[in-house]
């Protein structure tokens, strides 16, 4: 008897463990990309190949840092215009010292301190003098773009230099480097990940983190539930600014150099990334896992169109629509989900 | 012409299963200031939004000049010449004072050739028949609040307005604008205007109306002129009524000694907002705020704890310290608990789940070292919904799809994670359905029972005469009274909240 209980309960803790797993907001995108991941490796023998899958993860390795970035300020309500800019300044900034003589780690850490300085000033911004996310962030994306034209004077920066120096060799892996085995798992997919698993654990698990989603859900009720939202947007402005600037680093080096276009475009990526994954323009809801994999879909339908050989003129038409369609396809189940619960 | 320029007969409404107004009769004749008063939820607004087309009767029939009118929105209502100035300002405060006061008539999309000479020509006319002085070119929104009534006035009159119905036109009004806007209605008056003067204040009715009119619970109780009647009379009818909800019993006894003091205000002040209030909380009672919207209940209890910044400010003791100027989390760690008024706006997370708003002020109650439980978060989540019987389908359910009444009991959840020393609850059952209430006021009670000190803003008077102690009523921002034990009945509370002392202490 006692048996058959425990069994039941058992059963039932399995059943609810599916039922959340399937429930879960990413696990509908998990399925599409699947689906779509197959799907090419049975179309173009190209897909399944290691040269190809290494490009894309590599590509969004450094994409995927303004993915994140933006998802944090979403889930404060806010949005981040300037995570392309910001990135490609700290990278100007940290191949002008790193060119000068700087010791290219030190430059790094400048690097990315500059991008956490570029968040703090927009996040004062947007508490103190009470602009909107959009205006800041939109003036800051000029802003930061203006400022690498006048660092570099519109020419792009060299880094193969410095770079093939010895003494570089070990800096040289944080964009170049691979693990495990020659050719292997380049590094920047390494640090792109431990960064998604950390990010996505702490604004599950940290209590600290867990006011980012009460101020984007309320601001008002998180105030008075003791909660500073200053602060907590401020600090995600500066969270934004520090992983634009890892991206930035990674980029550098993995480029040798900065082209003074780098970075541009990334915001909309990242914007449609996140709202794709479920992220709430409204603030309050999401995850960062949901932010990569909806990255994730966007980079399968680049490359798709790639191996298909769509011509590029058509290509920004198409990914947007399917984004688009994406979006109402969401809006549309998450519009039943509410009327289940009603 | 008839004798009545409206007249309404029979007026019902309800909102789902709540019944508002009860087969109300009402007459207005040119001329005339007729009020009607009551308490918050009386049915005024309900009774008024009928005779403007906002809300549709369930029956009843309304005349205008001795003829039946069908009035299904606010465009029959203007053409039947009736006119409304809400309470709350609603003009476009970037555009002209002009293009304010003509707005109604550009809705006329033939008149796309706009003459704004001549429309501000017009609009000058208007306002000058009024108060003399404005220039009407300059943007609303470098009027004060009276210039902006004035303003509001002048619109409803543009549209050759018979009745207008002002709801508490004077609430945001000072002393000095008062006597502007009752000249104004002089004027009117004079032009055979009939004025529906919708007011909580009953110093008001003796200074300017003609008759005044009684609603309480949805009946209109009486109709009177008002130089046949006496403010203690209007307050009996304001406040008599049979007690419908069942109430858990009051504290038996009350140590009002020094010992018991919980809380301590001295000398709060706020610039506009309140005044010198002073007050003691004590062990085992429940103390009750009560006073009409707006007298400053809520900015009090903002004050205390840390949500509001005050000047000059006062003192707050607990626990044998000052803590006013102690930010709020402090306070709410120290073991103080306020419950907003509104939990919409300010109290719940909507999309969230019901066991993340449990858990939203004391986020430590689920932590392990530095890291956030989940397993803890939803064990908590259950203990209350068990505890407060909040009816849901599961802990993580989000709280919107959630009824009024179970919200409620989730906010009332996240002021109980940590037990709070004191408890100040604004609007404990605003919008709450009638078995939730009844659990809340249990609940309430069964907190100062075991000592917790509890306060209890509410506008609804029954609820302050069915759970307090001891009610402390305020009138403009001050404590103009105090009731306590037996003396907590409505005509005692009504006799300060309505302001019906100072008429006393003027004679």
């Amino acid at each position: 008897m006692a048996n058959t209980v425990a069994k039941k309960s058992e059963l039932g803790q399995q059943n609810s463990f599916w039922k959340k797993l399937v429930g879960a907001r990413e696990f509908s995108l998990f399925v599409i990309i699947v689906a779509f991941f197959l799907f090419l490796t049975f179309t173009q023998d190209v897909f399944l190949t290691w040269l190809n899958l290494k490009t894309m993860l590599v590509s969004m390795s450094t994409t995927g840092m303004t993915v994140i970035a933006m998802a944090f300020v979403m889930l404060t309500g806010g949005i981040d215009l300037a995570v392309g800019a910001t990135m490609c300044l700290a990278m100007a900034i940290g191949a002008v010292l790193f060119k000068g003589g700087m010791n290219p780690w030190v430059a790094s850490v400048i690097a990315i301190f500059s991008g956490v300085v570029i968040g703090w000033i927009q996040g004062m911004l947007i508490t103190k003098i009470k602009l909107i996310h959009f205006i800041v962030t939109m003036c800051f994306m000029g802003i930061c773009r203006g400022l690498v034209m006048y660092i570099t004077k519109g020419t792009p920066i060299s880094l193969v230099l410095p770079l093939s120096m010895e003494e570089n060799a070990a800096f040289v892996k944080v964009g170049q480097g691979d693990l495990f085995f020659t050719n292997g798992i380049p590094l920047p997919i390494l640090i792109f990940i431990a960064v998604v698993i950390i990010c996505d654990f702490l604004l599950k698990k940290s209590a600290v983190c867990r006011q980012i989603f009460y101020t984007g859900s309320n601001e008002k009720a998180a105030a008075y539930s003791g909660i500073k939202t200053d602060r907590v947007k401020i600090a995600v402005m500066m969270i934004s600014g520090f992983l634009c600037g890892i991206g930035g680093v990674i980029y550098m080096v993995r480029f040798s150099g900065v082209p003074v276009s780098a970075g541009e475009g990334f915001e909309m990526t990242a914007i449609a990334s996140c709202v794709i994954g479920g992220v709430s323009m409204n603030g309050g809801r999401g995850t960062v896992l949901g932010a990569v994999l909806g990255l994730t879909f966007m980079t399968l339908i680049t490359n798709a169109m790639n191996l298909f050989l769509v011509s590029p003129t058509v290509q920004e038409l198409i990914r947007y629509l399917i984004v688009l369609a994406a979006v109402i396809l969401d809006n549309a189940q998450a519009n039943a989900r509410a009327k289940k619960l009603a | 012409m008839a004798e009545n320029i409206l007249e309404l007969r029979g007026l019902s409404k309800s909102f789902g299963a709540n019944q508002v107004l009860f087969d109300v009769n009402f007459s207005l004749k040119p001329g005339e200031v007729h009020a009607i008063i009551g308490e918050n939820g009386a049915g005024k607004s309900t009774m008024m939004n009928i005779t403007y087309g906002l809300v549709k009767p369930n029956s009843g029939e309304i005349y205008i000049d001795g003829k039946k009118v069908d009035i299904k929105d606010p465009n029959d209502a203007e053409k039947n010449g009736i006119c409304f100035v809400h309470q709350e300002i609603a003009l476009c405060q970037e555009m002209t004072i002009a293009q304010n006061i003509l707005m109604t008539r550009v809705k006329n999309m033939k008149d796309i050739n706009l003459n704004y000479k001549k429309i501000n020509e017009e609009a000058q006319k208007l306002i000058d028949d009024i108060v003399p002085g404005f220039d009407v070119s300059q943007p609303v929104e470098s009027l004060n609040i009276a210039g902006q009534q004035v303003v509001e006035i002048a619109k409803a009159l543009s549209m050759d307005c018979k009745i207008l119905i002002l709801d508490e036109p004077t609430s945001s009004l000072s002393d000095k604008e008062t006597v502007a806007l009752y000249r104004i209605m002089d004027n009117l008056k004079e032009k055979g205007i009939g004025i529906v003067y919708i007011s909580h204040r009953l110093a008001e009715i003796f200074e300017k109306c003609d008759r005044v009119s009684v609603l309480r619970d949805g009946y209109m109780i009486n109709t009177y002129d008002v130089a046949n009647v006496n403010a203690a009379q209007l307050v009996n009818d304001m406040a008599g009524r049979e007690m419908n909800n069942i109430y858990p019993p009051k504290a038996e006894s009350v140590d009002y000694s020094d010992e018991t003091v919980m809380l301590e205000v001295k000398n709060l002040s706020a610039k506009r907002r309140f005044k010198d209030v002073n007050f003691k909380l004590h062990r085992g009672e429940i103390l009750g705020f009560s006073g009409l919207v707006g007298a400053g209940r809520t900015e009090i209890m903002e004050a205390i704890v840390g949500l509001r910044e005050v000047k000059p400010g006062g003192e707050v003791i607990f626990e044998g310290e000052n803590i006013l100027g102690t930010a709020a989390k402090k306070i709410f760690k120290k073991g103080i608990a306020y419950l907003p008024e509104s939990r919409k706006e300010t109290g719940l997370f909507l999309e969230m789940g019901i066991h993340q708003n449990t858990s939203s002020l004391h986020l430590e109650t689920i932590q392990n070292g530095a890291l956030l439980s989940n397993a803890k978060e939803i064990a908590q989540a259950n203990k209350f919904i068990t505890a407060l019987r909040t009816k849901c389908s599961s802990p993580v359910q989000p709280v919107n799809s959630l009824s009024g009444g179970n919200q409620q009991k989730v906010l009332f959840s996240k002021m109980l994670t940590v037990k709070p020393k004191i408890l100040i609850a604004d609007e404990p059952t605003r919008g709450v359905d009638v078995g939730a209430k009844s659990e809340i006021h249990a609940l309430l009670r069964a907190l100062a029972t075991e000592g917790t000190g509890v306060i209890v803003v509410s506008s609804e008077l029954n609820e302050i005469l069915g759970i307090c102690d001891r009610v402390l009523v305020m009138y403009e921002g001050k404590i103009v009274g105090e009731v306590k034990g037996e003396d907590v009945v409505a005509n005692n509370v009504m006799h300060y909240a309505s302001g019906a002392f100072l008429l006393e202490e003027n004679k």
